[in-house]
């Protein structure tokens, strides 16, 4: 906790948190309109800056984006913020005359006419649909088009997007009720052949598949409705907090409870019936750094105890198996383009290969998950500790992640140790042909 | 080769020095972006076309830019026991006269402009060169203190031999073998260098703390998306002697441990990225960059990037999106950089003049750099003087050099016997001086009293004829273009200042206009996201509080001063 000064009031706060949300909580409400509370702040309308004094010197900073420090006096009512503040507000209000939320906020901030010539624009650019898109939903269908005061929001070339999933999070977050978005994909998988068509419940991943009683047109539909009303807030966001609740950390590993796992420490996660996989955070901490990988190709086939596929970093190799039995159906393109990804977010974009299993019911009996992972995953962390006390005779801190360079400083021989009793499970059944990154692209 | 110890070094040194001072005759033509405009090319293989007709030997070269565009194209003839000439303006036509006076071992007359290394011992004084001044005599390079120009437009840029024979590499040979990365530091932090690229930051503090922030790899990028209307500097110095600034660049990186540098090149620069990519391999090719280099070891891996053609991609946040491939906005700062950067690593971004000095405070130690210049700014500022003076380009001068100096004497003045009006110092955000009180010390300190910036060192010089009001729209139309659009004051503020602007100069407002101009150009100081929008306003502001006259006969009469 530390403590500063806001509008001579003494606050206490945790660290890393932010001006606004400090002020906010002490009864301070700073204007505000490019600023969500589930989002990453943006700062583009430059209506929450705030003056502060640092070392005994004034300047404005964007309160919703600083983060809180000791000693700081931050002042959000002066003379030169409210000057500025009504410009701004009057910029806007010239921008979108006919907007409800626009006219709100000036008329709270004082101006009631702007002076300036009025356009016929109902967005303010503030972003949060590019946001809501690009972080929440993560999809990023939409994005700013062109520069400076041409600029606008849309998706490429104004056609409708393929990326989109429907969900509607940046109509729910506009502040000026812009975004048409949401209607324009609607009516385009109206328009698809019925095999096509999706429920966008189904896209944000909420349900497995629905028949649409409604023909996808999610206006009429009672789920739709209940969801919203019930949640309170858009779905993207309750899955968003789901999203986040869905991890632990076990010692200094990440555990996530969407995936499942398998004992060479491999994650997989169901999709539409194929199963996507990735290497887990315990090899990634132990390699430390992955520069290259061998891959299968598309198409070839494999058994239970079959080598899958092999990562390279700090100078070390660690090969992956599988306990079931598929075929290989994509790789990750990112992944070819900069193998780095899989040490950089294994979970997400790091992802490595598509698989269709052979025997999908198998999986929840060969695989862990839940509470069996979460036990597996502490023995494994336990384990890893007294091998490696007993081979190198130095403690790794438990409590901090493994360092980067780890693998390098472990001599051959250890890590022969380390890879046999964590990584090779006991059926060890052929070698399938694995290429370099360069053959498959 | 590869260089991989001080006796290799020298052996290249040798080879540079023999190609620098040949025993025959020896022809350099200026060969950059502004020579080929001008038919460098064409004098080029006419050349080589009339000497084999003549069957003389001569040994051709080409050079970069020394700065002075409207000179070119520039060839520099050497004829043994004579000092080098420097010819300008030199044309196809002139070709065969220059050869045919070479095989009789005469001076060509025609162009002759100024001697180079006339003091140098093996020259002999020539009864013809009596009239013909030295380059350090010779305006436009009189009173100049060429320290990184210095060997733009005479040594061939691709040679490394040349440039180590010119001293190249020996900062860097020092600092990988005799140095810690923290000395470096410190040795810069003595120099008191601070950045060239228009905000001043003193250079050794960001690296000193990128070094101590902690991150698996760090990046250098070099800033060359050189977009202030008129500047070149930077791309004379990577034209005219890239192997200087990738010296700085490597330097940099070993001082705070990163093993990646970047160069962000200005998309228009066509024939510079060709270049330097050119010149980049050669670099790899003897050592210089790549993995262990000068045989220390030390690994640094060089990428040129082309930027998107935007100016805000200059702003060093915006200009990490683009690397990342995202749309070149600036972003929100804290985080800084140092933390985090280019793909959230340590990142430092330095302008191209400042990786350039870098070799010499190395080599000749941060003692020596902090003589020359002001209190507080220390070393050499580009300057790059255009508009209406008699001699535009490129003029090196120590910090501190007195304005009236730079625009009366070094270069030359006002033309046709007008009278100098204003003068933009740090285009396009620096403020119109008028002229009487230009008698003012070029350095950051003594320019923000006046409330005016150095910036990155663009001048441009007005006379009697301009009308401020003319300029000041013309700033604010670059302004308004060149706004990313993500903050309200810059995008919506700024572009109702340019509307006010027109509304001003074509006589349809009044008094009350400028007020607004006023509050505008306040609010969009104090409360844009980026130096953009927060520079934009300065000369604005000040052009209306300096500049009445202008103003109001364009209010009354809709004209300007001079025609109403």
């Amino acid at each position: 906790m530390i403590t500063f000064t806001i509008d001579d009031k003494k606050v206490r706060a945790k660290e890393g948190t932010t001006v606004f949300k400090v002020a906010l909580e002490n009864g301070i409400e700073i204007p505000h309109l490019c600023f969500h509370k589930d989002m990453e702040p943006y700062g583009g309308c430059r209506l929450c800056m705030v003056e502060i004094t640092e070392n005994g010197s004034t300047r404005l900073h964007p309160s919703c984006a600083f983060p809180v420090k000791k000693n700081i006096v931050v002042k959000t009512d002066t003379e030169r913020l409210r000057k500025g503040r009504k410009i701004i507000a009057e910029l806007l209000l010239a921008r979108c005359p006919d907007v409800d939320s626009v006219i709100n906020l000036a008329e709270s901030l004082g101006v009631k006419e702007a002076r300036f010539k009025k356009m016929d624009s109902d967005c303010v650019l503030c972003g949060q649909c590019v946001r809501v898109c690009r972080n929440v939903a993560q999809v990023g269908a939409i994005d700013f088009i062109n520069r400076g005061k041409n600029r606008y929001v849309g998706t490429p070339f104004g056609l409708p997007s393929d990326d989109c999933i429907g969900c509607g999070s940046c109509h729910y977050v506009c502040p000026t009720g812009s975004m048409n978005m949401e209607y324009d994909n609607v009516l385009r998988w109206r328009n698809l052949p019925g095999t096509l068509r999706k429920c966008r419940y189904m896209r944000m991943g909420f349900i497995p598949h629905k028949m649409c009683p409604n023909n996808y047109r999610c206006w009429n539909c009672e789920l739709d409705q209940r969801m919203e009303d019930l949640a309170k807030t858009h779905p993207i966001f309750i899955l968003k907090h789901a999203r986040e609740e869905e991890k632990e950390t076990i010692g200094h590993f990440e555990i996530r409870f969407d995936r499942f796992y398998h004992e060479g420490h491999v994650w997989m996660k169901r999709l539409n019936g194929l199963m996507r996989l990735g290497i887990d955070d315990f090899a990634r901490q132990i390699i430390g750094w992955v520069d290259d990988m061998r891959l299968p190709s598309v198409g070839t086939t494999f058994g239970p105890g079959d080598t899958l596929f092999e990562i390279f970093g700090n100078g070390k190799k660690i090969q992956f198996y599988t306990s079931i039995a598929g075929s290989i159906v994509h790789i990750n393109p990112d992944i070819l383009d900069n193998p780095k990804l899989a040490s950089m977010a294994p979970y997400e974009r790091g992802w490595i290969l598509t698989i269709e299993p052979l025997d999908i019911l198998r999986i929840s009996k060969e695989l862990l998950s839940g509470r069996s992972a979460k036990e597996w995953l502490k023995h494994e962390f336990n384990e890893f500790h007294d091998l490696v006390r007993q081979e190198t005779e130095t403690d790794l801190p438990p409590e901090k992640p493994i360092p980067k360079g780890f693998a390098k400083t472990v001599a051959d021989d250890t890590w022969k140790k380390i890879h046999k009793s964590f990584f090779i499970t006991k059926r060890k059944k052929k070698k399938i042909k694995l290429h370099r990154i360069e053959d498959i692209q | 080769m590869k260089i991989k110890n001080m006796k290799d070094l020298d052996k290249v040194k040798e080879i540079g020095m023999k190609s620098l001072f040949p025993k025959g005759p020896q022809i350099r033509i200026s060969m950059s972006t502004c020579g080929l405009a001008l038919g460098a090319d064409d004098l080029f293989q006419k050349i080589t076309r009339e000497k084999d007709k003549k069957g003389i030997k001569i040994s051709l070269h080409q050079t970069g830019c020394s700065g002075f565009c409207n000179l070119e194209p520039m060839a520099i003839v050497k004829l043994p026991g004579k000092p080098a000439l420097l010819y300008t303006q030199v044309t196809v036509e002139n070709v065969e006269q220059i050869i045919r006076d070479i095989k009789k071992k005469k001076i060509p007359q025609k162009g002759l402009f100024c001697m180079i290394g006339s003091d140098s011992a093996a020259a002999k004084p020539d009864p013809v060169l009596n009239a013909v001044p030295d380059y350090r005599d010779a305006s436009p390079f009189k009173g100049q203190h060429r320290m990184l120009l210095g060997n733009c437009g005479i040594i061939d840029p691709l040679s490394v031999s040349e440039y180590v024979a010119m001293a190249g590499y020996s900062g860097l040979f020092k600092a990988l073998y005799q140095m810690r990365p923290e000395e470096v530091i410190k040795e810069v932090v003595e120099s008191g260098l601070r950045g060239r690229g228009g905000a001043w930051f003193p250079t050794g503090f960001k690296w000193d703390m990128a070094s101590k922030s902690s991150g698996d790899e760090k990046f250098v990028i070099c800033n060359a998306d050189e977009g202030d209307p008129g500047a070149y500097k930077d791309r004379t110095i990577m034209e005219g002697n890239p192997f200087k600034l990738f010296e700085g660049i490597v330097l940099a990186g070993y001082a705070i441990g990163s093993h990646h540098g970047i160069i962000y090149l200005r998309e228009e620069y066509h024939h510079t990225f060709g270049f330097l990519s050119n010149a980049i391999e050669i670099a790899k090719r003897f050592g210089l960059l790549g993995k262990n280099i000068l045989g220390s070891g030390f690994n640094f891996a060089l990428n040129i990037v082309r930027g998107g053609g935007s100016y805000v991609c200059g702003e060093e946040t915006a200009l990490m999106d683009s690397l990342e491939g995202e749309v070149g906005d600036p972003r929100l700062r804290p985080p800084f950089p140092i933390e985090k950067g280019l793909w959230a690593r340590p990142t430092i971004v330095n302008n191209v003049e400042t990786l350039s000095n870098v070799p010499l405070i190395i080599q000749n130690g941060g003692k020596w750099y902090k003589n020359i210049g002001t209190e507080k700014a220390k070393g050499t500022k580009i300057l790059s003087v255009i508009g209406n003076v008699k001699h535009p380009g490129l003029y090196e001068i120590p910090l501190g050099t007195n304005l009236k100096q730079v625009i009366f004497e070094m270069a030359g003045g006002p033309v046709n016997g007008k009278s100098i009006k204003a003068v933009q110092v740090g285009s396009p955000f620096g403020t119109f001086i008028p002229a009487d009180k230009l008698n003012v010390s070029l350095d950051p300190e003594s320019l923000r009293e006046i409330g005016s910036m150095i910036g990155s060192g663009v001048i441009v010089a007005l006379d009697q004829d301009a009308c401020i009001v003319d300029i000041l729209h013309h700033l604010l139309t670059f302004f308004v273009e060149e706004s990313c659009g993500k903050c309200v004051p810059c995008r919506e503020g700024v572009s109702r200042m340019e509307e006010l602007m027109i509304e001003i100069y074509n006589g349809r407002a009044g008094m009350n206009e400028l007020d607004i101009i006023n509050e505008l150009g306040e609010t969009a100081r104090d409360f844009s996201l980026c130096a953009l929008g927060g520079g934009a306003p300065a000369p604005i502001l000040n052009g209306i509080k300096d500049f009445k006259k202008d103003f109001e006969a364009h209010i009354k009469t809709g004209k300007c001063l001079r025609f109403s």
